[in-house]
């Protein structure tokens, strides 16, 4: 998986490409770690194939840390990763954007 | 075990031969002891039954008893002239001085008197006495004892004028039988006792009976106690050195004979023993063979033959042995051999997969399966059973193996059927399935001689196939076999087994039967093959319970569909492994098709190396694809957990139990069954 971060002002922008899921969290959550500073998130997950139940777990992390699912935008998800959001009801844990 | 005390046989003999000796010496001792002390009396009674009268009749004669009278007188006279008053020390210088001035020229006739008598009667003295009355002494005028002495006057005159005081047994009409004790009357021989065997009072009446004078003839009682004493210490001494020496060789005749050939026997057989354990036995013969015949020699022969016998069994046993290790070793390579006969490893294809096991009874039996490609398009497989078990079983099975191989490419088995029936001598018959898939088309050609009816899974659900009762192989050399066909459908398993499986029986005799079989097939027909052999041997482990498996069984299954499978760690490291092998079974499909598929694997899989504690033994994923669907099953050996009810509460605001409950929803079936002591999760997402 391949992990590209921006920070702009207050807004982290994070484009993911492969596949987020229990091999890969872990690299990602190392990767925001180093980050500090901001008060919301972008993720890109226009190249992002899927992501599974410990990627999920790191965007509700982001949320408690930053304080409400307005702070943590989501951009571009596929059909399979909103299909995920949809039976999982992360759809109302995050701000969903196309 | 109590030790028992030793008490060896010389010892027993010793102690007896001791003892004996003791008691018969004692014996003889005692006995000589009471003839010793008994002798003086016996002789004393010797004369009991003669009275005086006749004794002192027989011993003198009136006239003899006045010549006596008459040779008396002078001696008496002097006597009288001189008396002593008291009696001599006897032998001492006065008493020969006195007895010098008593003797008289009429002393011969006396002593010539004396000794006629002591000759005539046998005895030891014979003695006259003179009987002072006015003194009440016995005075001896004569005795027959001189004669005896070298120096004769000196001798006789010893005595002569000696006296004594009367005895009180001297009645008036003379005594016998007394005892007298007194030097003076007589040698002191032994004890110096003397019998008394007549004394006769003698009135000469010449002188008007004014003297008087004792006859007395008395036998030296010591002397025959003396004798008899002699005899019985002689007698005693001899005996007790023949019974030391007699004892003595009959105990060592005893050893000689019995107890020191039963101590070599004895030997010889702890040495035969121990030449046998060192398993060189050395038969030995104890005792010379020059012996001559007799019980000792008998349980030499009898020893000697036991040891031949024990040596040519344990040779026997021996041979045996290297017999049956050979016999062993053999079996063992003929079981190596059986077992590379049929396939070990599953054969997989593009979209089939076919699988063997074999559970002989024995270490070669007569069950025979096999499965090969015969070409790009067709893949072929048999089942057999060969009447009986074992190693002619086992042979026949291998002659069975290659003909029905040969058979399988055009499926043709008459061919094989009359070899089978050729040079089979022993009559054996083998049942067998055979059957060759077209995997392009799923046309499956079959031929059943005389075996157990195949199942067919269709959809999960399983019924015997249409098949045509041919006879078994091998029974009829002219017989033409009859084939059939059938299409299968992607997903469907057959399954073909021998009677080992149907057969089995528990320990009342009931068999597991075909309708356990599809029951079994039934309940597992998601599994994967290789674990519904698992879960059948264990449905048939449960119904025989704790009987021994009675004959040879193996199951054959085969899987028209495209299934692949991973054996990975449950580790995190192992988890890697999952995502390329989906990857590559599901090459070509659907993007989100894939997707989805990996994010469930993902949530399965991870859940696994999380929480089933399977330690080293590692997880199997296999995923079938039968066109409409992908299968998968997730099997671990970890501790019986069922995510599916056991799964934590899904909670928004700690995300929790998300990964189940994503895998359930984006699947159309997801069961978990525990098998095997495996959990077992099966699965089915539809392409749709």
């Amino acid at each position: 998986m391949e992990i590209s971060k921006k920070l702009e002002g207050n807004v982290l922008h994070v484009a993911l490409e492969g596949r987020l899921d229990t091999n890969t969290s872990p690299l990602l959550a190392k990767s925001l770690d180093e980050e500090n500073g901001y008060t919301d998130i972008v993720f890109d997950f226009a190249k992002l194939e899927y992501l599974s139940s410990s990627g999920l777990r790191l965007l509700f992390t982001c949320r408690k840390n930053l304080g409400g699912k307005e702070h943590v935008i989501v951009e571009n998800s596929n059909e399979v990763i909103l299909e995920i959001f949809r039976v999982t009801g992360f759809n109302n844990q995050v701000t969903l954007k196309q | 075990m109590k030790k028992k005390r030793r008490f060896p046989l010389a010892l027993s003999i010793l102690l007896p031969t001791i003892l004996a000796i003791v008691l018969g010496l004692g014996g003889i001792y005692t006995g000589a002891y009471f003839v010793i002390q008994d002798s003086s009396y016996q002789a004393a009674v010797t004369n009991d039954n003669t009275d005086l009268h006749t004794l002192q009749s027989s011993f003198t004669s009136d006239e003899e008893e006045n010549i006596i009278g008459y040779a008396c007188s002078p001696i008496v006279k002097k006597y009288e002239d001189n008396k002593p008053e008291k009696p001599f020390v006897p032998g001492s210088a006065e008493e020969k001085e006195y007895v010098a001035t008593i003797q008289s020229s009429s002393f011969t006739q006396l002593y010539v008197a004396c000794r006629e008598r002591l000759q005539r009667y046998v005895t030891t003295f014979v003695g006259i006495f003179y009987e002072d009355t006015a003194t009440n002494r016995f005075v001896l005028i004569c005795s027959s004892d001189a004669i005896d002495e070298a120096d004769k006057v000196d001798a006789i005159s010893l005595y002569i004028g000696a006296f004594f005081e009367k005895p009180s047994y001297a009645v008036e009409e003379g005594f016998y039988g007394e005892t007298v004790n007194d030097r003076h009357l007589g040698k002191l021989l032994v004890s110096g006792l003397y019998l008394c065997e007549v004394a006769h009072p003698v009135h000469p009446e010449d002188y008007g009976g004014a003297h008087r004078y004792w006859l007395v003839r008395e036998t030296a009682v010591g002397e025959v106690y003396a004798a008899m004493s002699r005899f019985t210490q002689n007698f005693a001494i001899v005996a007790s050195i023949l019974l030391v020496v007699l004892t003595g060789i009959i105990a060592l005749l005893l050893y000689l004979l019995i107890i020191n050939p039963l101590h070599r026997l004895s030997k010889t057989g702890n040495e035969y023993v121990a030449s046998l354990k060192e398993g060189k036995p050395e038969v030995l013969f104890g005792l010379s063979k020059r012996r001559t015949e007799n019980e000792i020699s008998d349980l030499n022969n009898s020893l000697y033959f036991t040891q031949e016998a024990i040596a040519d069994y344990s040779e026997k046993v021996r041979q045996s042995a290297i017999f049956e290790e050979k016999i062993n070793a053999d079996l063992a390579l003929a079981e190596r051999i059986q077992s590379s006969m049929v396939p070990s490893a599953p054969l997989i294809g593009e979209n089939f997969l076919i699988r063997g096991t074999m559970k002989p009874a024995k270490e070669v039996g007569g069950d025979l399966y096999n499965y090969f490609q015969i070409d790009e398009d067709h893949v072929g497989f048999f089942v057999g059973d060969v009447s009986g078990k074992g190693v002619p079983a086992a042979l026949f099975m291998a002659k069975a193996n290659m003909l029905l191989r040969l058979a399988l490419k055009d499926l043709d088995v008459d061919e094989a059927n009359k070899i089978l029936c050729e040079d089979n001598a022993e009559n054996f018959f083998v049942t067998a399935f055979l059957a060759v898939l077209n995997v392009k088309t799923g046309w499956l050609h079959y031929v059943n001689c005389g075996h157990e009816p195949v199942f067919l899974g269709h959809n999960g659900v399983y019924e015997p196939l249409d098949e045509e009762a041919n006879l078994m192989l091998g029974m009829d050399e002219g017989l033409e076999f009859v084939d059939q066909k059938i299409k299968l459908v992607p997903g469907d398993r057959l399954f073909l087994y021998t009677d080992g499986v149907s057969e089995a029986m528990d320990i009342d005799g009931n068999l597991f039967g075909k309708e356990r079989i599809r029951e079994a097939l039934n309940k597992n027909a998601s599994l994967p093959s290789e674990l519904s052999f698992h879960a059948m041997w264990e449905a048939v482990a449960d119904f025989v319970k704790t009987a021994e498996q009675s004959d040879d069984a193996c199951m054959v299954s085969l899987d028209y569909v495209r299934e692949r499978t991973l054996i990975f760690e449950a580790t995190p490291e192992g988890l890697t492994k999952v995502e390329p092998f989906i990857d590559d079974f599901l090459e070509g499909k659907d993007m989100a098709f894939i997707s989805k598929i990996q994010v469930i694997m993902d949530e399965l899989c991870s859940n696994v190396v999380n929480y089933s504690e399977s330690g080293d033994k590692p997880a199997m994923l296999v995923l079938r694809d039968d066109g409409s669907s992908v299968k998968g099953t997730l099997v671990d050996h970890g501790i019986q957990f069922d995510p599916l009810t056991d799964k934590p509460e899904y909670d928004e605001n700690e995300a929790g139990g998300l990964g189940i409950l994503m895998a359930q929803s984006m699947l159309d079936e997801i069961t978990h069954t525990y098998v095997a002591r495996r959990n077992i999760l099966s699965f089915r997402k539809d392409y749709k």
